[in-house]
């Protein structure tokens, strides 16, 4: 094994706070061609604008409530620690935006959902999931989870690291509460 | 009851944390749950070559599910087993994988879910398969009541191939049956002064005897004979001339007929190269019980064959031990038979026979829970004993369960 450098730091930070780098064990094709329409790094700027969505949805603004309660948003940490979120969309063939996913609607061939790995390229990633309104909590809130399958209930997977990336929306005043699902006993 | 109504397959397909929580506390509720897994059965059967971001969908579903306790009251791979026909084979294994094996439970959430969605679960999956390629000493099958029972079989029906050899067998039937009644009439007598084991052992045997095809068994029948074989080797010097040359008459003549039942040769085949099964008296004791508190799915007769099998292969073995039956042959006897093994095959192979038929049978509405544990029971009394002899039966199966 060779000597820890000054470089290695950052990388092994990035792996206690949000979960080491994991290829998605499954990825369909669209997913590492077409990146979602609705997509955003986690920033300064896509923090105000997420922030006025959170805020107006807390104060009773019944449309996005009911809205974000059955279309979550998904959410990825990339390699270098950077958080993307977007709605879950459908495209066509061509990558053209058709609509976000609702569920149990049938994604009709040639259409395809693009799920989380398509947030960053189909790369390896860290921890991902979802942030959805729940208006069926009491009392109703903002969570964010672990909820998927190929970066977020991926073994090695901790509360901790959840519970990390809730902190970083929670530097620009985003606040969830943080709901984690633990991994199969197994690794997949 | 009606706020657990809401987790319909949509909602599976969406759980959000206040769902899982819901679910968590009706985790314990057989009805309750039913309709939580019914739901997650039907959102499983609409994917057909599901993309790898709907495999990973249920890969969460499957997780969340775990989350709120949901597999608490049953193994998913037995839920998964139940409704395999239904799922796509990625989704099965996805869920599989996601959950684990947990311990079995009660089963009637089965048959809840099967209820609420019209489905009709494959409740045979649950059961670990029977060995295959044992030979069974009786010929057991589900017949129309639903029912294990003795049918007719390679121990009971001769293999008849031509007509000449239909002549053949119809001659040495009626010969072996005429010198077994003539040495039962004799053995009868008052004036014969040969002890009462004979006799015995001959009027079993004529109740073994096949007089048609389907009934009887020809298999049991020989152990008869083999028994008469080991008393003749006894006490030869002490017998009547008259009854040693019967005996004789009669060994001829069955050793002739047995060629035609096929179930006699495949059977000794096996106990030829056998090894032994230990702890088989207890195993025979254990299996017994569980097959006479099944008279729904088990018929009597089948028991009492079973018994028989055990009593007239162990009797050999008794006689075997004092006399060292394979020295001596009179006449000279095809099989070089262990009659210690040839037990261990006899109780072994009906074991198996009896839990596969019971295994085709369905398991009824209403009921599936007791039918599979009842299975359960036979598959785990059956299943060392089939290892040991190593024959490739449920265990690797069972594990699972």
């Amino acid at each position: 094994m060779s000597a820890a450098t000054p470089d290695d730091q950052p990388l092994r930070s990035l792996d206690q706070a949000f979960g080491v780098c994991l290829a998605p064990s499954r990825v369909d094709d669209v997913e590492t061609i077409y990146k979602p329409k609705s997509l955003h790094r986690l920033d300064a700027e896509s923090a105000k604008l997420m922030k006025r969505l959170i805020d107006v949805t807390e104060e009773g603004l019944r449309v996005t409530r009911y809205v974000y309660s059955e279309l979550p948003l998904l959410w990825v940490v990339d390699g270098r620690g950077d958080i993307w979120f977007s709605l879950e969309e459908v495209v066509d063939r061509d990558g053209n935006y058709l609509f976000p996913k609702p569920s149990r609607v049938p994604v009709a061939t040639p259409s395809k959902k693009l799920g989380h790995p398509s947030l960053i390229g189909g790369e390896q990633g860290r921890i991902g999931g979802e942030i959805l309104y729940d208006t069926g909590a009491a009392p109703p809130r903002w969570f964010i989870t672990n909820r998927s399958g190929r970066y977020g209930v991926r073994a090695g997977r901790t509360p901790e690291h959840l519970a990390n990336v809730a902190r970083m929306f929670g530097a620009y005043g985003i606040e969830f509460a943080a709901d984690f699902y633990p991994p199969p006993d197994g690794a997949l | 009851m009606t706020e657990i109504a809401s987790i319909t397959p949509q909602r599976i397909e969406r759980l959000r944390p206040s769902d899982i929580r819901l679910i968590a506390r009706h985790s314990d509720e057989l009805e309750a749950m039913s309709i939580v897994l019914a739901s997650f059965v039907s959102y499983l059967r609409c994917f057909k070559d599901p993309t790898a971001s709907e495999i990973d969908d249920v890969l969460s579903v499957s997780l969340q599910l775990k989350a709120a306790d949901a597999w608490k009251i049953i193994n998913a791979v037995d839920l998964m087993r139940a409704f395999r026909k239904y799922v796509d084979q990625s989704i099965y294994e996805t869920v599989i994988k996601a959950v684990g094996v947990s311990e079995s439970k009660d089963f009637t959430i089965i048959e809840y879910i099967a209820q609420r969605l019209g489905l009709d679960p494959a409740t045979k999956e649950l059961l670990p398969e029977a060995a295959t390629g044992v030979a069974a000493p009786i010929p057991v099958d589900v017949v129309q009541d639903n029912k294990v029972a003795i049918v007719a079989g390679a121990q009971n029906t001769p293999n008849i191939k031509s007509k000449k050899s239909s002549v053949k067998f119809e001659k040495l039937h009626h010969d072996c049956l005429k010198y077994a009644e003539e040495l039962r009439n004799t053995l009868g007598d008052t004036d014969c002064s040969v002890r009462g084991a004979y006799r015995e052992s001959i009027e079993r045997y004529l109740e073994d005897f096949p007089t048609i095809a389907g009934q009887g068994n020809m298999l049991l029948a020989d152990s008869e004979a083999r028994s008469l074989r080991g008393l003749l080797d006894e006490e030869r010097d002490s017998l009547p001339p008259a009854i040693v040359d019967g005996l004789h008459r009669f060994f001829v003549a069955h050793q002739s007929i047995c060629v035609f039942y096929d179930g006699v040769g495949q059977f000794y085949e096996q106990v030829r190269t056998g090894v032994l099964a230990p702890r088989l008296e207890e195993t025979v004791v254990e299996f017994l019980a569980a097959i006479e508190q099944s008279p729904d799915f088990i018929d009597a007769a089948v028991v009492r064959a079973f018994r028989e099998v055990d009593l007239d292969f162990k009797r050999l073995d008794v006689i075997a031990a004092r006399l060292e039956i394979e020295k001596a042959v009179v006449p000279a006897d095809p099989i070089s038979l262990s009659p210690l093994r040839a037990w261990h095959y006899g109780v072994i192979g009906a074991m198996n026979a009896i839990y596969a038929a019971y295994r085709a049978t369905k398991a009824p509405v209403g009921r599936t829970s007791s039918w599979l544990l009842s299975g359960q029971a036979l598959a785990a009394i059956t299943a060392p004993a089939l290892s040991r002899l190593g024959a490739s039966g449920p265990e690797a199966h069972l594990a699972g369960h």
